[in-house]
């Protein structure tokens, strides 16, 4: 019994489907622990497109308050709310390229108070980040060779399909397969 | 994380603004304070009661204020 209640209210448990349904019922252990599990994979994300340590801070503050915003209307697709929460990530960070400024219209919407970020925050960006390269690199390294072969060629080095196909000596077809379930397995483990 | 960085301020913040019912739209926010405020009236009733009830079987008498009385008389006797 006392196992079941444990299991229940320890959140870090919980699918990413259970946290956003909980987050849009006000459950603020949640929130923090969507936020958690999230912080360092939407870090990455944002460093490898803006290159910078703060606006990368920054921006995920917008990201995650826009999530909280969203969570309500929440579809899971994937067992991972990784793709959605890198959704809302292409948005923001296309918004603030457009605007010229950073996007922080969901904070403005929440009510999120303006937090500043001094050289301690930027070091613990780049912890976040190597951490999570590390795990990536941990998990991509356990995928059946074909499957990490594929991925590494696809999301690593950025090679198309076709050429891929060429390398691996198999069809463009099957080269989608096999990055699709090794992206998929991927995510399934960082959900962990 | 550490006590007081960026990350951990945010976690806080986000927390305690999703504890407020600040992420939800209009109509589901004030749903949420009414379902909230109605939570909180039952537990109180609830509390009350129980009080009452321990209150009540406690002291019996006491509660309604028909007890038998002890003449003046035998008190000062």
């Amino acid at each position: 019994m006392y196992r079941t209640v444990a299991r229940f209210s320890d959140r870090s448990r919980w699918t990413d489907e259970q946290l956003l349904a909980a987050i849009a019922t006000c459950d603020d252990r949640a929130s923090s622990a969507f936020y958690r599990r999230h912080l360092r994979a939407v870090l990455s994300w944002l460093m490898r497109r803006t290159g910078d340590p703060e606006l990368a801070a920054d921006l995920a503050a917008e990201v995650f308050s826009a999530a909280m915003l969203a969570a309500e209307r929440y579809e899971p697709r994937h067992p991972s709310a990784e793709p959605w929460l890198a959704g809302i990530a292409r948005n923001v960070l296309g918004h603030s390229v457009r605007r010229g400024r950073v996007d922080a219209r969901a904070r403005r919407q929440l009510g999120v108070r303006a937090l500043q970020i001094d050289d301690h925050d930027i070091e613990r960006v780049h912890e976040m980040v190597d951490a999570h390269r590390t795990d990536v690199a941990g998990h991509l390294a356990r995928l059946p060779a074909d499957e990490r072969a594929a991925v590494r060629a696809r999301v690593v080095e950025e090679r198309d399909y076709r050429e891929i196909a060429l390398s691996l000596g198999c069809s463009e077809l099957v080269v989608r397969k096999r990055v699709s379930r090794g992206l998929a397995r991927l995510r399934a483990e960082l959900a962990r | 994380m550490t006590n007081d960085d960026y990350f951990e301020r945010l976690d806080a913040e986000l927390a305690s603004l999703v504890r407020r019912a600040a992420h939800l739209e209009g109509s589901g926010a004030r749903l949420y304070r009414c379902a909230w405020l109605a939570r909180r009236a039952t537990l109180a009733v609830m509390v009350g009661l129980a009080i009452a009830v321990t209150l009540i079987s406690e002291f019996p008498s006491s509660a309604s204020g028909a007890g038998p009385r002890v003449p003046i008389a035998a008190i000062r006797a």
